[in-house]
């Protein structure tokens, strides 16, 4: 029996010993926490650690759209134009740009200064190679969307002209989001597809503020300062993007000192954190609404009655205030209302139960014995920012006025399937993301488009959506997407709840992060970001 | 002995092909596919899909698929992962060895501390220890891992400030030789601790059953009429046989370690294999997953043998069946 013990005495010895071992190193731990930490000693820039949630699929920024790899890829590359953190477009490579007066082609003039991390200058003819390879090449995510270019011509050495066979307005802002950060031709065209390059699978070369440097799967991926970025060298010395995939263990890591900036601060914590003065917590809003989809396809939901006592069900007010404590902004335009396209004169029906009663009363709908004038309804939904609450508050009020009402909740690929591939549902809720540009709408609205997945099909809307993508007069095309709001709150084949809108978390030491830029950097850019 | 050792390989074989077929099957048969993946969340292009279908022969039969995934693993190749276009292997490779490090001590401390404390507990079965830890035991037993997990790193990482909070390393320090060694030992103290603490119970409620049961056996009595001491009889006759079922769920840990403890790899952000694995079928990543379960597949067939001979050599009633 002794002799047991002494062999369970080691082992807790040795389990002391190494806690004993970190509170030695512990304390420099701590002060590289303070956040200038090993950098001050060197360029005074220091190291910000920023989260991902897991692994980039690749390096090469063009081929899929990839949430995990997006914040690098921001950092490392540049795009023509780019967003801000108010999903402004702004310059990125390109100084400026225009349309001609018939909107069939788009020039843009790029910074003479950028060059590529290996020392080589950036060109047009980059940007020919790099969009004409991606319209060319089906499996780009972008690929479709630029099948409206013609032709991309190489003006000069910094001029590229882009010659459409469509006018489209919105080409511009579709040039700042994904897949379409402009390629090194000289790494690149070596007769090799996009996937296999050594720049997508072990090292990245692009002409952005910082240097990809080191790559760990499963934990981490090192950047360093581009000293050469031709719109200034960044601040800080290094980013390190650390793959902490639980938004809890990211918000203790950022208390902690091990975490600079968190995606996401879960509701539940964000009055705690309000409360530590060494984090600094901001609102960052999308346009994004969580919707209520209706398949018009199915019986159920095809009566515009059935569809409008269901939108005077939801109860926008106590949805936001139960599921979000009131962090997401309501939302009763059928686009989000801080868009300069909004209608906020046509909107959604308020929350009334009686009179939603009364539309089926004289819609002809009678109650059967159970009490329901229609029965069978369900939503379909994912569980992803607290959608089985807001389809389970929506379902209760419908029940109330005699709708019956079931909530189904599935992992997202299962949701994807049901609802994108197999349109197999009657109800579904969702949120998603509908700019930069308000002609993202037509992905909703317009007949067969592939996101229009409640099979919605107005001639009129139709018509509206072309002439607003062609049309270069801002208030003309404010006009047409106002019309097409009005139609889309009486038809109803979605209906808006809320805005997207989540506290992002970060050390109260680090400032100029994305966010604070709006209209002056790139809202994943961490050019300007330094630490006190 | 040679022809039971043969007869357990070549179960363990089939098992493998067995778990690799049903595996396939129920993969396939699971809604949503890796393209959705690959396209991302805001579009649902047709051609974009149809591309990517063709490009990752996702377009064939289910059973050309199948055909073609078992060859290519016969011949040694996992395939390439349809999200992270990198092969299966070479994925596995950096990942396994947080996992069977992080899983390997905590089994074996709690082996070690369950089964000492399971033997104290039997020996003074009623008393007021006995009691104190069966309550430990079942308290523990009751505790979601992700739960305790995150409580002590709570109260240890962000309360007291002893540990770190994440990962493996401390990535703003960059330590390298010893320093690195102790860096990795200071990240791994909490997730141990919390693999050790969950495993404990199930140690523990085995060595004090089998303890029991062992002394209420008749040769025992017949031992303590002989008037041999109350220690020889442990240590020689009780200990010995008692042992066995606990060696049986030792290598049953073994096995389900690469992955089973994948909510303490989330919670604390560890690089291994459950963490690879969980991902993979969230994405639907066919080839990663056959690859994934084929190698557990074998890992388990393999411990399930070494478990199985090592009870034969222990135990010759088992041989001689």
């Amino acid at each position: 029996m002794k002799k047991h013990f002494a062999v369970l005495l080691s082992l807790v010895m040795l389990f002391l010993l190494a806690v004993g071992c970190s509170s030695n190193t512990g304390s420099t731990t701590n002060n590289g926490g303070d956040a200038t930490g090993d950098g001050s000693e060197t360029t005074g820039g220091g190291t910000a650690i920023l989260q991902a949630y897991g692994d980039p699929m690749n390096f090469c920024p063009d081929i899929s759209s990839d949430d995990n790899f997006y914040l690098a890829a921001q950092n490392i590359y540049s795009r023509l134009t780019k967003l801000d953190a108010n999903c402004n477009v702004i310059p990125d490579l390109a100084d400026s740009w225009e349309y001609s007066d018939d909107g069939m082609t788009l020039t843009f003039h790029l910074n003479e200064d950028a060059t590529w991390h290996d020392g080589e200058p950036v060109t047009a003819e980059d940007v020919k190679y790099t969009f004409e390879y991606i319209r060319d090449h089906d499996t780009c995510v972008l690929s479709s969307n630029l099948a409206i270019v013609d032709e991309i011509e190489v003006a000069d050495d910094h001029t590229a002209v882009f010659h459409l066979n469509k006018a489209d307005m919105s080409l511009v802002a579709t040039l700042s989001w994904y897949g379409c950060f402009v390629l090194p031709e000289h790494i690149y065209n070596n007769g090799q597809d996009w996937s296999e390059n050594e720049a997508t699978t072990t090292h990245p070369i692009g002409s952005g503020p910082f240097k990809f440097s080191e790559y760990n799967q499963g934990q981490n991926m090192i950047l360093e300062a581009n000293p050469d970025y031709f719109r200034g060298a960044p601040k800080l010395e290094r980013l390190i993007i650390s793959i902490i995939p639980d938004d809890t263990t990211a918000m203790q890591s950022l208390t902690n000192g091990e975490l600079d900036w968190a995606i996401n601060t879960p509701v539940n914590m964000v009055e705690q954190l309000s409360a530590n003065e060494d984090v600094r917590l901001d609102v960052n809003q999308l346009p994004s609404p969580t919707r209520l989809v209706f398949n018009l396809e199915n019986e159920l939901v095809s009566d515009l009655a059935v569809r409008q006592a269901i939108a005077m069900c939801i109860d926008r007010e106590d949805i936001s205030e139960k599921v979000t404590n009131g962090i997401r902004p309501v939302e009763y335009s059928a686009y989000p209302s801080v868009s300069w396209a909004a209608n906020t004169e046509d909107t959604y029906p308020a929350l009334d139960l009686e009179a939603a009663e009364q539309v089926l009363i004289d819609a002809g709908y009678t109650k059967d014995a159970d009490g329901y004038y229609v029965r069978g309804l369900s939503i379909l939904t994912f569980d992803s920012d607290g959608n089985p609450d807001v389809a389970r508050l929506i379902a209760a009020n419908c029940e109330s006025i005699g709708i019956e009402m079931d909530i189904e909740v599935l992992e997202y690929n299962a949701w994807s399937q049901r609802v994108e591939l197999d349109r197999d549902y009657v109800i579904e809720l969702q949120g998603g993301f509908v700019g930069p540009d308000p002609a993202a709408m037509q992905n909703l609205l317009r007949t067969d488009a592939y996101s229009n997945v409640s099979g919605y099909s107005n001639t009129r809307v139709d018509e509206l959506l072309d002439l607003a993508a062609a049309e270069s007069d801002q208030d003309i095309r404010k006009e047409h997407y106002h019309e097409i709001q009005q139609i889309v709150v009486q038809d109803l084949p979605y209906i808006n709840i809320m805005e997207y809108a989540v506290y992002e978390a970060s050390s109260a030491s680090l400032h100029d992060i994305p966010m604070d830029g709006a209209d002056q950097w790139g809202w994943a850019e961490w050019t300007y970001a330094y630490f006190e | 002995m040679t022809k039971y050792v043969i007869r357990r390989i070549f179960s363990g074989l089939l098992t493998a092909l067995i778990v690799f077929t049903l595996n396939f099957i129920i993969i396939k048969a699971a809604p949503g596919d890796p393209i959705k993946t690959l396209m991302g969340k805001d579009t649902n292009d047709p051609v974009l899909r149809a591309a990517l279908e063709e490009k990752w022969g996702l377009n064939e039969p289910e059973y050309v698929q199948y055909f073609n995934y078992l060859t290519n693993a016969l011949r040694g190749d996992l395939g390439t992962s349809i999200i992270y276009n990198q092969s299966v292997a070479s994925m596995i490779g950096s990942r396994w060895g947080p996992t069977v490090l992080l899983g390997l001590v905590a089994a074996i401390l709690a082996l070690l501390i369950g089964t000492f404390l399971g033997i104290f507990a039997a020996q003074h079965e009623g008393g007021i220890m006995d009691g104190l830890f069966s309550m430990v035991s079942y308290a523990l037993d009751a505790m979601p891992p992700f739960w305790l997990g995150l409580m002590l790193m709570i109260v240890f990482a962000s309360r007291l400030g002893w540990l770190p909070t994440n990962g493996m390393t401390d990535v703003r320090a960059g330590y390298t030789g010893f320093a690195y060694v102790l860096d990795v030992a200071r990240h791994m103290v909490l997730p141990c601790l919390t693999l050790t603490l969950v495993s404990i119970p199930g140690y523990f409620r085995i060595a004090k059953s089998s303890v029991l049961q062992v002394s209420n056996e008749d040769f025992i009595t017949t031992l303590r009429a002989t008037g041999m001491s109350e220690r020889k009889i442990f240590d020689k006759y009780i200990f010995r046989n008692a042992i066995l079922p606990t060696i049986t769920l030792f290598g049953i840990t073994m096995a389900f370690l690469i992955t089973g403890i994948t909510l303490i790899e989330i919670v604390f952000s560890w690089p291994g294999m459950g963490r690879l694995t969980m991902t993979a079928i969230n994405q639907r990543d066919y080839p990663a997953l056959m690859g994934i379960y084929l190698v557990v597949a074998i890992c388990v067939s393999v411990v399930m043998i070494i478990v199985d001979i090592v009870y034969a050599l222990f135990d010759p009633r088992i041989r001689y069946d």
